[in-house]
């Protein structure tokens, strides 16, 4: 940036010449920097660290890390683009605005790239990633991706014929992370299971909701929505407004977003979506099989609901990262496009946040 | 004067001695007074030390649109807001220093946001001239350190 521009000289001039008081926004109290500092979209608090010495500490004090996290997990999120495309697999991002227009997308450094040139992202919490190494589960990585702050964790293999299913999440009562890949609400992360039922010489498939405590690691099985018998292929949960969400796909192109508004009361699912013309014409030709990152994730389906924007518009991703966001309202879609937004990618929702496993924040939102 | 005075007012006395006769619901949007009226320890006159007239009166333009429009709609008071802190950053610092000390939480939330927005997506050498008064001089050697400890930048 062309800082030395006459026009700043002039400016530095003059203020010599005035002698006002010069201490500007240090002239606030402290605890008024940090409300203003929580404020801030997370890529310019870690930019101003190099304002100042003062400034730069602010970034260290944990009532920041903890009042960001709360303001920012109310606005829109910042999405996280995982490509493992052409070779080496690369993380972007991109924060959203209220207005979504003149959003860039930028490169984060991956520092374990040389350990682990292939990865899986587990899940994102509280703004942590956990990933995974792609081909061996090993080594296993929390990053926080604006501060680059990352560490590896214990093996989680113990035989060699051994499958490990990851989960990540963050108990609030015990403080605790816990990696035990699905949706987490009430400090329980939730899984769907395929339940098999003999009924005479009938083999009848169904689909369950369960759930894995935190706290106490238990399973539990959660009642799910009242949406007709589905394949597990068909199903996809996520979290919405806090909730834990259902979204089942019906004939792969209508789909109806089921929402449990009180936390394991079967009566409180409630059909909130319908989506009915649920367009295939932003799915990629190519990804009408799907490869890569791209095979687990969405089985049959085309698309999978990620989140839910401030404005009330549904963001969708289909096969091979196409976003849509769909206004439920009037029906419509629009096709979000960023610049610098890679070609092939799969999307993680992300609160960007200064948070690291030391001293964890304390969320009340979720 | 205060006999003359109709009931459920009080006056706020400025750091420069300016009196502003204020409806008693609209000074205890600042914690600080509803504190004191509530222990009584308040006679009808108010000080508010360290708030000059000037500051002091928009405080409490503020609290009295904030009164009114109780039950007017949100978004005619978001425009209030967004209107009513736009202000040079003299006013603005004073702004806050008095909602701060006054504690008047609303007109607090409002201002911070204000300066985050004003901050948000400038340059650190744009912070440093129009936020914190530095010189060239200061400029010149804090870069110098600055960029050589930081690597803050995205790719």
């Amino acid at each position: 940036m062309d800082l030395a521009s006459d026009k700043h000289i002039k400016k530095i001039k003059c203020k010599l010449d005035d002698d006002e008081p010069r201490n500007g926004m240090e002239s606030l109290q402290p605890d008024i920097a940090l409300d203003i500092f929580s404020r801030l979209p997370i890529t310019s608090l870690l930019q101003f660290s190099s304002v100042n010495r003062s400034w730069q500490m602010l970034q260290y004090d944990p009532n920041l890390a903890s009042l960001h996290f709360s303001r920012t997990a109310k606005n829109n999120p910042c999405l996280i683009f995982h490509c493992d495309y052409p070779i080496r697999n690369q993380l972007f991002f991109v924060e959203l605005s209220d207005e979504m227009d003149n959003e860039i997308v930028r490169r984060i450094q991956t520092p374990f790239c040389d350990t682990m040139p292939e990865f899986n992202v587990i899940a994102s919490c509280n703004g942590l990633l956990c990933l995974s190494d792609s081909l061996y589960s090993d080594p296993l990585y929390i990053y926080n991706p604006f501060t680059r702050k990352h560490r590896e964790l214990p093996k989680s293999r113990q035989f060699d014929d051994q499958e490990v299913v990851f989960g990540f999440g963050f108990h609030p009562v015990t403080n605790e992370y816990k990696r035990a890949s699905e949706a987490l609400v009430c400090g329980r992360l939730h899984w769907l299971a395929q339940l098999r039922i003999c009924r005479g010489t009938r083999i009848h498939r169904d689909v369950a909701i369960v759930s894995f405590d935190l706290a106490d690691e238990q399973f539990r099985e959660v009642p799910r929505p009242e949406c007709g018998n589905l394949i597990m292929a068909n199903y996809q949960l996520t979290v919405l407004g806090g909730c834990l969400s259902a979204v089942a796909c019906h004939l792969y192109d209508r789909y109806e977003i089921w929402v449990m508004e009180e936390y394991s009361v079967k009566e409180s699912w409630l059909k909130k979506y319908n989506i009915k013309d649920c367009i295939r014409q932003f799915m990629k030709p190519e990804f009408q099989r799907p490869y890569g990152i791209w095979k687990n994730v969405l089985n049959q389906r085309i698309a999978r609901v990620l989140c839910i924007f401030e404005n009330g518009n549904i963001l969708m991703e289909y096969r091979g990262g196409v976003l849509v966001s769909h206004n439920p309202n009037s029906g419509t879609y629009k096709k979000l496009m960023f610049e610098g937004m890679p070609d092939l990618f799969q999307t993680v929702v992300h609160v960007g946040s200064l948070n690291w496993i030391g001293k964890p924040i304390h969320s009340s939102t979720n | 004067m205060s006999s003359s005075l109709e009931k459920n007012m009080l006056i706020l006395r400025s750091s420069d001695g300016e009196e502003f006769i204020v409806p008693e619901v609209v000074a205890v949007m600042s914690k600080a007074i509803k504190n004191m009226v509530e222990d009584e320890c308040a006679s009808n006159t108010i000080p508010v030390p360290n708030v000059d007239a000037n500051i002091l009166a928009m405080v409490i333009e503020f609290c009295k649109k904030h009164d009114e429009s109780e039950a007017e709609a949100a978004s005619d008071l978001k425009t209030f807001d967004s209107e009513f802190v736009n202000r040079g950053q003299e006013a603005l610092y004073d702004l806050i220093t008095a909602a701060n000390f006054r504690d008047v939480k609303e007109l607090l939330d409002a201002l911070c946001q204000n300066v985050a927005e004003m901050i948000k997506g400038k340059s650190v050498h744009h912070i440093r001239i129009q936020f914190l008064g530095y010189q060239l001089f200061e400029i010149l050697t804090s870069n110098f350190i600055w960029n050589i400890w930081c690597d803050r930048d995205f790719d």
